[in-house]
């Protein structure tokens, strides 16, 4: 463990320079877009030199380095706003989106996985396999785009895929930038209640797609432990059958938990085609939109966001299943 | 105000919601009061006539909500970043220009019959005159008011051309590529008149003022915030407002929403509509299930197919109006094939534009006949673009390709519109026709294929051409003279340059017309670039709303219209 939380500064410094590296090499230069089809060759010119593009790779670079050691992100080309700022607004908005998923997964897919492994072999079984192939087929903002129109557009119980919140919703102060926190915060049930209804369908088109994904590592792990001889044991001592899934399920957990942490790390900026379907104004919206724009300090920050994020989720996965299984421990 | 006789005036009640007189006729009204209220009625008569497109109805409700459901909310509110098509759909909405296009009077208004030149009117100018070499351009302005509260002087009308000229290059493109504005553009005269000066007059010199880089803003109000780094208050504005238009900001979240509410100081004539809203929605199909449901009144940027779904939807108004838009195939003549003119015609002839029409825009288009746009008015010439395989074969023959070459079609759904992956396999598919075998590059990122284009680091590259200002002069100046910052890809004709120039120094009338014809015929023969459709403006409201005029550059005016 030691080995691995000396190895995190060196695996973030990695992914610092990654984020710069593979941006800067892109050939192309957002001048154009920036200045609008009427620049001259002069004024984009001029352009790049205002924004040190015109400078040597090695001294950009450590121009970068510099103003990460200060804690300086950047500013977008777009807006006036420094990337640091940005992530503070736009990364809650996708922590409040994608935690609640992987909850919605976890329970649903470890429900038919372990149905599945409990009756193998047997129409649950199959019933979890079918819904499990079935889900996992689908892209999340395909679903999402289903959902819509069956729940908005047809039978009107959702509302409107506008974002966080409804057009007539006061605008309330951003403290944590999760709507629905800040709502609560502010004493107002009534907008934490409309953010909580726009956070439905969203929240179900990556729970639904990614259930599949706990299903078969659920379906997995307990199917091996049920049929494992420290259960049959337990079964011939006679112990009740809660108790023998019980022994199942903490032996047979790890995996799943190393799933929680790798679609928390995945989700993390790449549900940002479902963030714009619902023009959920998150993180992964805010990097596509850089990205698709050669907003290069925004390309940055997010790449630096996430590959850090996931390196941190990692270091406390490792954490975790250490505390839980001794196995590992030694 | 009505004066009323003495003997009235002990018969008022105050009743709680105004004020009635009662008095008897004979007593009560003497001669000249019976004059004067009938001048009164007269006046209102003509006023309430005047006013009728705009002001509500009876029937309408005294306030609404406008939710306009488009597809991306610009992130900032200044020109500079420039916001892209976003930054135009917002800011021109809040009319705030000397000039603008009055279309009400035209077929459809404005929506069959495109308007042109003539149809520039005053927005914030009340009046104008030229002097005799047309190089100055004397403006009397209105009096009104900004949301601020300051009256609209010479000296923002001066401020803020100069600060388009320090910030803005779409600003200095417009002003001293297509038109020639002077350094310094304006002077003022006295406090409600201004001098605008061009180096030489064009006949866009007022249109190009329509353009929301033209845009007037309260100089009094951004001095307040300028600094000495930033002199042009270029940070406040990017989230704030400051114009003599008819809205004031309410609240702005970047990139998501803004609205608007009335500016109370504002004098026009406006509809009912309290409250505006414009709302990023960036899936198309969501922004049409969202007008269906009644929770947007406008649809902005929809698709051809999401357009077509709507058509005949109860409760929807759906129009596709004439624009001088046009799609286009643009051919890289740094590229030796390209250079000879025979190929550029044999593929302009082998593509066969009405199947593209039908297959990639869902009919709503026009096969590109001219060389230019069918929606300008000008004498149709016998010159045409035609279909014609059998011909290009032999033109490609002639050019010494007989069994045709390589090529390379870049495109990207960013530019013109997701209509160019079906277009892109059509054009590919004709071409192999006559022996040009066609590889497609397809390019997502919007930013990528601008750098493409401009480099250009393309062979070929399907392209739109939408000008900011309905003009074949400013067209060509934008994209086919050889001085144009967009024709990076060799195409070069001192002879067609000057047919262009000679344009946009002939005021509308007989003679430009005579000369935007030999334009059209040149374009056909001389292929700068190869027109393909020619697009319109795609409008998809609430059936609720009232009072749109198409104006040529396609965009809207909310205080115009009413909702019932």
């Amino acid at each position: 463990m030691v080995k691995r939380l000396i190895a995190v500064p060196i695996a973030v410094f990695v992914v610092l320079s990654a984020a710069f590296l593979l941006v800067a090499v892109v050939p192309s230069n957002p001048a154009a877009t920036i200045l609008g089809g009427l620049a001259s060759q002069s004024a984009i010119i001029a352009f790049n030199h205002n924004l040190g593009l015109d400078k040597p790779l090695p001294v950009r670079y450590g121009d970068y380095l510099q103003g990460l050691a200060h804690g300086d992100l950047g500013h977008s080309y777009y807006g006036s706003d420094a990337v640091a700022a940005d992530i503070r607004t736009y990364l809650p908005s996708t922590i409040e989106l994608v935690v609640p998923a992987i909850i919605v997964a976890l329970v649903l897919g470890v429900v038919l996985g372990g149905l599945g492994a409990y009756y193998p072999r047997r129409w649950p079984d199959w019933l979890s396999t079918i819904f499990t192939t079935v889900t996992q087929s689908i892209p999340d903002w395909v679903l999402g785009l289903l959902l819509i129109f069956i729940f908005y557009f047809i039978l009107r119980w959702a509302p409107a895929p506008i974002g966080q919140s409804s057009i007539t919703d006061a605008q309330l102060p951003s403290i944590t930038g999760a709507l629905i926190v800040d709502s609560l915060l502010a004493g107002n049930v009534g907008a934490a209640a409309s953010a909580a209804a726009h956070l439905v369908l969203p929240v179900l088109s990556l729970g639904i797609v990614y259930t599949g994904v706990f299903s078969k590592v659920t379906r997995a792990a307990l199917g091996r432990e049920m049929q494992s001889a420290p259960i049959e044991f337990a079964r011939a001592c006679g112990l009740p059958e809660w108790r023998v899934v019980h022994y199942a399920w903490l032996a047979g957990r790890a995996p799943i938990i190393t799933y929680i942490a790798i679609m928390l790390g995945a989700l993390m900026g790449g549900e940002s085609i479902l963030e714009t379907v619902f023009a959920w104004n998150g993180f992964g919206q805010w990097g596509l939109t850089g990205v698709l724009r050669l907003d290069l300090p925004v390309v940055q920050g997010f790449v630096l966001i996430t590959g850090t994020f996931t390196v941190l989720v990692y270091i406390v996965l490792d954490l975790v299943v250490m505390l839980l299984d001794p196995r590992v421990r030694q | 105000m009505l004066q009323i006789a003495p003997s009235c005036s002990a018969h008022w009640n105050v009743g709680g919601n105004g004020i009635g007189c009662r008095m008897s006729a004979k007593a009560a009204i003497r001669g000249r009061v019976k004059v004067k209220i009938g001048l009164a009625a007269a006046l209102s008569s003509l006023m309430l006539v005047a006013c009728a497109q705009a002001q509500p109805t009876s029937n309408s409700p005294k306030s609404a909500t406008f939710v306009v459901a488009l597809q991306a909310v610009p992130v900032n509110l200044d020109v500079k970043p420039f916001g892209g098509e976003p930054m135009i759909d917002v800011e021109t909405a809040l009319q705030s220009q000397l000039f603008m296009y009055d279309t009400s009077g035209l077929a459809g208004q404005g929506c069959s019959q495109m308007g042109g030149l003539n149809n520039v009117v005053g927005d914030l100018a009340s009046s104008w005159t030229f002097s005799a070499d047309r190089k100055t351009i004397t403006v009397k302005l209105k009096n009104v008011k900004s949301a601020w509260g300051h009256d609209l002087t010479a000296d923002d009308v001066v401020y803020s051309l100069n600060r388009a000229f320090a910030l803005s290059s779409v600003a200095i493109g417009n002003m001293t590529s297509s038109t020639h504005y002077a350094t310094p553009p304006a002077t003022a005269v006295s406090q409600d008149t201004v001098e605008l000066h061009v180096n030489s007059p064009t006949a866009v010199d007022l249109a190009i003022l329509t353009h929301f880089t033209g845009q007037i803003y309260d100089s009094q109000e951004l001095k307040l915030h300028a600094t000495s780094a930033d002199p042009w208050a270029n940070q406040w504005l990017q989230t704030n407002t400051a114009d003599f238009g008819p809205w004031k900001l309410e609240s702005f979240q970047p990139g998501s929403r803004i609205s608007f509410v009335p500016n109370p100081y504002y004098n026009g004539s406006r509809g009912n509509i309290t409250h505006l809203i414009f709302e990023s929605v960036p899936d198309s199909s969501t922004r049409a299930e969202l007008l269906q449901t009644g929770q947007a009144q406008w649809a902005w940027g929809l698709s051809y197919g999401d357009f077509k779904s709507l058509q005949g939807k109860v409760g929807i108004t759906t129009k596709d109006c004439v624009s001088p838009n046009r799609d286009d195939l643009v051919l890289n003549m740094k590229d030796p094939h390209f250079a000879n003119v025979l190929v550029r015609q044999a593929i302009s002839m082998a593509i066969n534009r009405q199947e593209i029409n039908l297959g990639a825009y869902q009919g709503l288009a026009q096969p590109s006949k001219y060389g230019v746009s069918a929606a300008y008015d000008f004498p149709r010439p016998s010159t045409t673009y035609s279909y014609d395989p059998a011909q290009a074969k032999i033109l490609l023959a002639q050019a010494g390709y007989a069994n045709g070459f390589p090529m390379q079609l870049t495109y990207s759904a960013s530019r013109p519109g997701p209509q160019v992956t079906q277009s892109s396999v059509l054009v590919k598919d004709d071409l192999a026709q006559i022996g040009i075998n066609v590889t497609l590059v397809n390019v997502a990122s919007a930013s990528d294929f601008n750098s493409i284009f401009y480099k250009p680091s393309f062979q070929a590259i399907l392209y739109s051409e939408p000008p900011a200002i309905a003009d074949p002069y400013y067209s060509a100046t934008t994209y086919t003279i050889s001085t144009s910052a967009q024709d990076q890809y060799g195409w070069k004709d001192p002879s067609f340059d000057q047919l262009i120039l000679s344009v946009g120094s002939t005021q509308p009338g007989p003679q430009r017309q005579a000369l935007i014809q030999q334009l059209a015929i040149e374009v056909v023969n001389l292929v700068p670039m190869i027109y393909l459709e020619d697009t319109p403006y795609l409008y998809a409201y609430s059936s609720k709303v009232t009072g749109f005029d198409a104006v040529p550059y396609g965009k809207l005016f909310p205080s115009q219209l009413t909702v019932q």
